[in-house]
């Protein structure tokens, strides 16, 4: 019974903590300006995300070590350290947008700016990342943030033309009104935001902090093949809420509290309550999850010690990265820019970095001198490759499709 | 990070080299304060159906007020391209942020002092001011 109970547990916390600030942004962005045209994305990024989730959960699992550590160590310090910087600096923008997407979520509540209520959150982000054990960590903003599902309970109150809405998302095209260009800006949004590389470091990271073994890959399997298809759900319902009610009054979402009208205006003072608790938890896992995804890289990295399952006296470098990405972040957030523009530019960086994330972790699940005789299938080997030859396109596509659409304006 | 900082923020833009550069530019200004006024009036409708509680009311309508000071204050730093065009254009586009900007303002106010009496007031001059800036829309596509 206790290993059911874990494997839920497991489960809810993966659809929970799938959602952050970039799929909140992009998901809601393109569906109030592209109806369903994008949703195919979402499903891609979602499949990429399980087969390389799977990998480098298997690969902790296996091997008792984190990906990072085994990407310096099986591709070199120059390889490696070129892998850390991509991945620090995307993470440090998504952290920076976690944190600000707190401060909002707070602030629609307590009714003041949301700059004033950055250093707070900034602030409860470390507290907790320092203080709250790992797995209460993970479980308490996990199962908060499947409060999204009002996204699903309001698209289902609205009772949409579902024959028409599944047609549409069957057969994608551009609106008329919008470019190739912008079409193609908003799909390399959603897919870094679906496959954002500090998911993989967290999740492996996590699997080694979890003490994670060989009995531990069905529950790899499980939060991965179960968890994360729906939180990819939860993606979709936010499309589609945006798409019925924000598209027809031609609101295109600029501000974190737009993406919330859609609940409020559908399911009323419930359905505030519910989208304000969801917001804030996925936003403040997110912002734990990349908090210390910082510290994880560079620790690994450089072969600290590393991890809440250490005493903090033990690993005081890492627990100093950590402290000093949140301050970083928290600094940056308060010099004024737009928490949405920093979102939608973390989401397509990332894209442009996927192929540093991906690779090593291809090569790793390949090698059975850490895998064993749990290396890749064959059939996952296919899946993987093609997915790799996808993430090099979009990496190719990223920054000068930010050039010509001038950030998808 | 500087330069990640400089992309992230709003900031006023260059001249319009012509006639249709400007058009464009005006066309995308009074598109993102059209948003910002749909997002008050369905807000608006919902605190009046009782779904809303007014500090949130007052938060997201403030929100939507920068976005309109913003998108003027922007479109105000470009420099028209010479001739009577360019300079009646800038008038109209003024003229409709202003239009647009006043009854969110006092909605604003309405709401932090919890008038909700207010709201169905300001709710028919927000239904003029989207009605202008579709129109606008529409006619410059």
């Amino acid at each position: 019974v206790k290993k059911i109970v874990q494997v839920t547990l497991g489960i809810l916390t993966a659809i929970g903590g799938f959602v952050d600030m970039g799929d909140l942004v992009a998901n809601a962005q393109t569906g109030a300006r592209f109806g369903v045209d994008l949703a195919w994305v979402v499903l891609v990024g979602v499949v990429g995300i399980i087969v390389y989730a799977e990998m480098s959960g298997r690969v902790a699992a296996v091997s008792g070590r984190p990906v990072f550590e085994l990407v310096r160590e099986r591709l070199g310090p120059r390889l490696g350290m070129a892998n850390l910087g991509a991945s620090f600096f995307i993470n440090f923008l998504t952290l920076t947008a976690e944190i600000a997407g707190v401060a909002i979520a707070i602030s629609l509540v307590a009714s003041v700016h949301y700059s004033l209520v950055v250093p707070v959150a900034a602030f409860l982000v470390w507290l907790v990342a320092w203080r709250l054990p790992f797995e209460w960590m993970e479980r308490v903003f996990g199962l908060a943030g499947l409060a999204l599902v009002v996204f699903a309970v309001t698209v289902w109150k609205l009772g949409p033309d579902w024959g028409a809405l599944l047609s549409d998302a069957a057969h994608p095209a551009v609106p008329a009104q919008e470019t190739p260009f912008s079409y193609a800006f908003y799909a390399v949004g959603l897919f870094g935001a679906a496959m954002t590389p500090y998911e993989v470091f967290f999740f492996s990271s996590g699997a080694v902090e979890e003490m994670w073994g060989l009995e531990d890959l069905a529950l790899n399997r499980a939060n991965v093949y179960i968890g994360f298809p729906l939180g990819g759900f939860l993606s979709l319902a936010l499309m589609a809420s945006a798409h019925l009610v924000l598209g027809p009054h031609d609101i295109a979402v600029d501000t974190l509290a737009q993406v919330t009208l859609p609940a409020v205006s559908v399911l009323g003072r419930l359905g505030l309550a519910a989208v304000l608790l969801g917001i804030f938890a996925a936003t403040f896992g997110a912002a734990l999850e990349t908090a210390l995804s910082a510290g994880y890289t560079i620790a690994q990295y450089f072969g600290w010690e590393w991890g809440k399952h250490v005493r903090p006296k033990e690993a005081a470098r890492f627990h100093l990265v950590v402290l000093l990405a949140i301050a970083g972040a928290m600094v940056f957030a308060l010099l004024g820019p737009d928490p949405v523009m920093v979102t939608e530019y973390s989401i397509v960086l990332s894209a442009a970095a996927l192929p540093l994330t991906y690779f090593p972790i291809l090569v790793i699940a390949n090698d059975p001198g850490y895998m064993g005789e749990h290396t890749n299938g064959r059939f996952l080997n296919g899946i993987a490759t093609v997915y790799l030859v996808l993430l090099v396109l979009v990496a190719l596509a990223a920054i000068p499709l930010i050039i010509i659409t001038k950030g998808g304006a | 990070v500087l330069l990640a900082l400089a992309a992230c923020t709003p900031h006023p833009v260059g001249p319009a080299r012509t006639q249709d550069d400007y058009e464009r530019k005006a066309t995308t200004t009074v598109d993102g304060a059209l948003s910002a006024v749909e997002s008050v009036r369905l807000l608006v409708q919902a605190a009046l159906d009782g779904h809303t509680f007014a500090g949130y009311v007052g938060t997201v309508v403030s929100e939507q007020e920068d976005a309109i000071d913003g998108l003027g204050s922007t479109f105000g730093s470009i420099q028209p391209p010479p001739g009577r065009a360019g300079e009646e254009l800038r008038a109209e586009v003024e003229q409709l942020l202003d239009d647009a900007l006043e009854p969110v303002r006092d909605l604003r106010i309405a709401a932090r002092r919890e008038d909700t009496a207010a709201y169905e007031a300001s709710l028919s001059e927000i239904d003029a001011a989207a009605d202008d800036l579709r129109a606008f829309v529409e006619a410059h596509p």
